[in-house]
């Protein structure tokens, strides 16, 4: 660990002023481009040699040929889909990194809760609460809710719009690859900043300020953004010149457009923010941007212009997804398809107008004041809208097959529609005064949060399991109570957030006024069942995986997976 | 209009009609108490002219309050029931390397402003209550943030 | 194709398991060097104050106004009260580093906000300096061209710039408690020039307290030592200038037995002596006991030669006679060792004895030592250092344990 740390020092030394550390930097990284240049060249012999085998085996494409001759089929998930650049791979890539940033962002959220059990720090110090609030927040967002989305979207677009090819694949590796490296500098960069990045807080690398490698995560949120921006390219790319001709733009199904409006905003409001970490990394070197004054503002409005939409875009893919996964098991179509789209796309408009909500108190005009607040009230609207073609899908359905699946997008609307009250609330001006920074914002968004991007994940987990394990089942019995402990433990929590945030209990605090340890305790209870509750995941997801897959023609997701097939087949028999 | 329209149709007109009425309300509160929002000063916020002005500078990590008379306390806000009173935040450099974003909230008073380093944002109040309210820090501004925290006291 | 189980689920689950273990560990061990700060201006015990104007222009300090980047030397527990006046209209800070080069251990005085870009303004800020060594001082807009040094003197210089130091030793010390192992020599005899600035690297291995102390005389005083590191970090560098010839101690609070030595000399000379049982270099041409004349200030480095394989000690006292109450042992030889070094310090004017401990009746001489510069001995003309003497560290010199055993 210290090794470790001396070397991120090694780094560190060309910041703040001595430019010869940075030209041993820059010499250094010349030098690993040489090496990955003298590997790529190595690489091109193989593939003109794969080329010519293709050729004489009379295939014209050598993608297919691989496929044909080199594959196995059918391929078991493994390792390799790092290597293959199909939307397919790259989506289990996306999603598996994406769950495994989940536990260890997860266990680091379990961890904070515990850390509260007395007013002031006494199981770890404030430092490394700063550092866990930290990573926790800002590796959710941007490794798992980003990474789920777009695994999603990558595994399942290529079948909603019968893809016939797709010629972006290396690209989107390297978008992968880009944003995983992004994550990995937040995660290693321990960064006491909060997902905000305020400057000059992040200016101070210190650990009584940012961090000492606060710089490490601003590189990082940039790589994250670099790889989101690719992703996103190709995406809409696929959506908009490689679906088949079969499928025209008002047939396409309502998770292709989820999935399209969230990389729209990804493109639309990344740049501004991508600019601002830019400055803040000079300010490294030369602070002039960000010390003083309404330049310190720029930054957080910079911030806020992409922060906003992106806790959109960690919903409106889960919304799409809800769209699918409740006419599976309800037997019913979609309510109204259009006003699923509307509401979709008037989201995305809406939403990039409220951002300035965050910044009520900070001094920008009783004109900002109102302008946002108002907004803040409008952008309800599609959400609602969006609510209520659930709920009248729901109520038109015949029967309601309470699958988990099924569970988790039912709670996932209750949780949507507390989370949504509870938010549109802080859009009174007054109230927003009273609980801004309070753990009722806290316990608004984890509602959301949990009950959506959490849950649906979860459910389109649980749904494309038979899939990508090659026709395994999970234990549903498992499952279910994977099931009841997140949502009851994430009420506990949430509830007992909004609660004594309404009274004004702080957030972002390593301790608190001692008045307020019945909250602090309630969610504690409330974090460690959501804790216990994914640990059953985990055990579900290995013992179902090491089980022989079903052959039986029952239903996947209501019957347990015995591993001995109950109507023998010619295919599973003895 | 068929029966599937109409449904859509009403909801819609529900919501805008909750929506649009509670937005009215807001702004109509926006307006008539301009006062109790923070602005920055160099916008000429207008207050009562009998307000007790405190100048409030936030620093890592401790609230200390100048009080028009000279006298400073930290950590402890001492106000004066029923007489209006303007508090004038700002964010100093203490003995870390800059000066940071800070926001003062007093939940029970329903009154939260920035503390923006180089900038002084104001609000104005008029505590009714006799009693103490605890206030803190909630922007995080480093290590000891949740100790940037303490009470207001409203004396007769 | 039958599939039968597979471990990918065990695998993916490890995976996870074993990074959200690394992950916690990561996240708990934060980085923890805390930036540096001088120290706050304390109420009293302010020995000094001194008032520094400097003119920040991207060209240099005080560019236009006399030395361009002058070097400051303040005394020790010194409130230093800066004036920056700014002189350019561009953004420049007020930074202060110990070491003699930037870095970001760093303590920013007066930021780019505080020193505005309108020419002619003045900002202030106090500064405390309890601690003896080297300081950087620089602005981190202009780092290549605004960079100078600050140095606090251990004594109260009556200038305030211009002192320049003709060596600037690099050692490594390493420290111990306890009783030793034998990697490495303990408590070594440091030799320097006078005017030398010794930037010392403590390495403490077994990560302890301690208090490195020093004080001036040949044996510890707590009373009159000063504390230069009193730490418990891994590794620590601290610069001490030492001006004046003189003969230093250095030692460990944990241990006040046991204890280095530091030479501060103006001269330093090699010289051999033969031990012979009837005198000093018996055998030899240049006669027995031969008077050897140096100039005050010579650090002389004795190299004893047994010749007849009896033991024979070194003795060295101020007078004209043997004096065995204020005599020191300088280096001894015994029948299995045939050659040692041994250190003396010539501070003071007159005539000096040297004699062996065990045949004082044979092995007895003089060594006069003068003021002039004239006396037959080699002066030590600084820069130019013969080779045994050009480190300051002396390897292979014996302990001050093994000599008092």
């Amino acid at each position: 660990m210290f090794s470790f740390n001396a070397l991120l020092s090694l780094a560190s030394i060309g910041l703040n002023g001595t430019n010869l550390e940075l030209l041993y930097l820059s010499v250094l990284l010349g030098i690993i481009a040489i090496i990955l240049f003298y590997f790529y060249f190595r690489l091109v012999p193989a593939k003109e040699y794969l080329q010519e085998q293709a050729e004489d085996a009379g295939y014209e494409r050598t993608n297919e040929y691989v496929r044909d001759k080199l594959s196995d089929k059918p391929r078991e998930l493994s390792w390799k889909i790092f290597l293959y650049d199909d939307s397919k791979s790259i989506g289990l890539r996306y999603l598996f990194t994406s769950i495994l940033f989940l536990f260890i962002a997860g266990s680091f959220g379990v961890l904070m809760r515990v850390s509260l059990t007395e007013p002031n720090p006494t199981i770890i110090g404030a430092a490394q609460y700063n550092v866990l609030m930290t990573e926790h927040a800002t590796l959710m967002i941007y490794m798992f809710a980003l990474g789920a989305a777009l695994g999603l979207g990558f595994y399942l677009l290529p079948s909603h719009l019968k893809l016939k090819k797709d010629t972006m694949g290396v690209y989107s590796s390297i978008a992968y690859w880009v944003w995983l490296a992004g994550g990995i500098f937040i995660l290693i960069s321990r960064a006491a900043l909060r997902w905000y990045f305020y400057p000059p807080l992040s200016l101070e690398l210190t650990q009584s300020g940012g961090g000492e490698f606060a710089w490490l995560a601003v590189l990082g949120l940039e790589l994250v953004f670099i790889g989101l921006m690719i992703a996103s390219v190709v995406i809409i790319k696929i959506i908009a010149f490689d679906r088949s001709p079969d499928i025209k733009l008002n047939q396409m199904s309502l998770f292709s457009w989820s999935i399209l409006f969230t990389v729209i905003m990804a493109i639309s409001s990344a740049p501004p923010l991508m600019v601002g970490l830019g400055m803040l990394f000079y300010d490294y070197f030369n602070p002039i941007f960000f010390i003083t004054g309404t330049n310190t503002l720029l930054f957080t409005i910079l911030f806020w212009f992409w922060g906003h939409p992106i806790v959109y875009m960690a919903i409106i893919p889960f919304f799409g997804l809800i769209y699918e996964i409740i006419p599976k098991f309800t037997g019913t179509k979609i309510y109204s398809y259009n006003s699923g789209v509307w509401g979709l796309g008037l989201l995305l408009i809406l939403s990039e107008l409220v951002w300035g909500h965050h910044l009520l108190n900070s001094g920008l005009g009783i004109a900002w004041i109102t302008f946002f607040t108002t907004m803040s009230f409008l952008v309800v609207i599609p959400s609602a809208i969006t609510v209520f073609n659930f709920i009248g899908t729901l109520w038109t359905a015949k029967s309601i097959r309470t699958t988990v699946p099924m569970l988790f997008v039912l709670n996932g609307i209750v949780d949507f529609i507390i989370g949504g009250i509870t938010g549109v609330m802080q859009s009174f001006a007054p109230f927003n005064e009273q609980v801004h920074g309070t753990y009722w914002v806290t316990g608004h968004f984890h509602f959301i949060f949990i009950g959506i991007t959490m849950g649906i994940s979860f459910a389109a987990f649980y749904m494309l399991f038979p899939t990508f394990t090659g026709g395994r089942k999970y234990n549903v019995s498992l499952a279910r109570w994977h099931f009841a402990l997140t949502a009851g433990g994430s009420y506990l929590m949430a509830f007992a957030w909004s609660v004594g945030g309404f009274l004004g209990m702080p957030r972002a605090v390593a301790g608190y006024f001692g008045f307020f340890q019945g909250y602090q305790d309630a969610s504690i209870i409330g974090g460690v069942i959501i804790g216990i509750g994914q640990l059953i995941f985990l055990y579900n997801i290995a013992t179902s995986w090491l089980k022989a897959p079903s052959t039986s023609s029952d239903n996947a997701f209501e019957e347990e997976n015995t591993g001995v097939s109950k109507t023998p087949s010619p295919a599973g028999g003895k | 209009m068929n029966d599937k329209t109409k449904k859509e149709f009403i909801w819609i007109v529900a919501v805008l009609v909750v929506l649009i009425g509670s937005a009215i309300g807001n702004v109509i509160y926006i307006s008539m108490h301009s006062q109790n929002f923070a602005q920055n000063v160099n916008a000429h916020p207008t207050y009562p002219s009998n307000a007790d002005i405190v100048h409030v500078e936030g620093t890592q990590w401790s609230w200390t309050f100048v009080y028009s008379n000279g006298t400073t306390t930290t950590n402890v806000l001492n106000v004066t029931v029923g007489k209006p009173v303007v508090l004038v935040v700002t964010s100093i450099k203490g003995a870390e390397q800059f000066a940071v974003i800070h926001d003062l909230s007093i939940p029970k008073l329903a009154i939260q402003v920035y503390a923006i380093p180089g900038q002084n944002n104001s609000l104005s109040f008029t505590p009714t209550v006799i009693g103490s309210f605890y206030f803190e820090c909630v922007e995080y501004c480093g290590l000891d943030h949740y100790e940037m925290r303490g009470y207001l006291n409203v004396v007769a | 194709m039958i599939m039968e189980g597979n471990k990918a689920g065990v695998v993916f689950v490890v995976i996870v398991l074993l990074l959200v273990a690394i992950g916690l560990t990561l996240m708990l061990n934060p980085p923890t060097v805390k930036a540096f700060q001088l120290p706050p201006v304390p109420s009293k015990n302010v020995k000094h104050y001194e008032n520094i104007t400097i003119y920040a222009d991207a060209n240099g300090w005080d560019y236009g106004h006399g030395t361009i980047n002058p070097t400051l030397t303040i005394a020790n527990n010194t409130v230093v009260n800066f004036t920056v006046i700014e002189e350019d209209g561009q953004p420049h800070t007020l930074t202060i580093n110990p070491g003699s080069s930037e870095s970001t251990y760093q303590d920013t005085l007066l930021s780019t906000s505080q020193i505005t870009t309108i020419p002619g303004h003045k900002s202030y800020v106090q500064a405390y300096f309890d601690t003896i060594g080297v300081y950087t001082y620089w602005c981190t807009v202009h780092p290549e061209t605004m960079v100078a040094t600050l140095y606090v003197n251990a004594t109260v210089s009556n200038t305030t710039s211009g002192v320049h130091y003709a060596h600037y030793a690099n050692q490594t010390l390493q420290l111990l408690k306890n009783n030793l192992t034998s990697n490495g020599v303990l408590y070594p005899y440091i030799a320097l020039a006078s005017n030398t600035l010794l930037n010392l690297t403590i390495k403490d291995p077994n990560s302890s307290n301690y208090t490195f102390k020093i004080n001036s005389g040949s044996k510890v005083n707590a009373t009159t030592s000063t504390t230069l590191i009193n730490e418990t970090n891994s590794s620590l560098t601290v610069s001490v200038p030492f001006n004046n010839t003189g003969q230093y101690v250095y030692w460990n609070s944990n241990n006040t037995s046991r204890f280095g030595t530091i030479f501060v000399y103006t001269a330093l000379v090699n010289t051999s002596l033969y031990a012979d049982v009837y005198g000093w270099n018996f055998s030899k041409s240049s006669g027995v006991n031969p008077t050897i004349s140096i100039s005050a200030g010579t650090l002389v480095n004795f190299t004893i030669i047994n010749e007849d394989n009896l033991t024979h000690v070194l003795e060295i006292n101020l007078g004209n006679a043997e004096n065995s109450s204020t005599a020191v042992a300088v280096a001894s030889v015994d029948p299995s060792t045939n050659l040692t070094w041994g250190y003396y310090l010539f501070t003071s004017t007159g005539n000096y004895t040297y004699w062996d401990l065990y045949h004082p009746s044979t092995a007895v001489g003089i060594i006069n030592v003068t003021n002039s510069s004239s006396s037959s001995a080699v002066i030590y003309i600084p820069g130019l250092v013969s080779s045994q003497s050009s480190s300051a560290y002396i390897p292979g010199t014996q302990t001050r344990d093994e000599l008092y055993p």
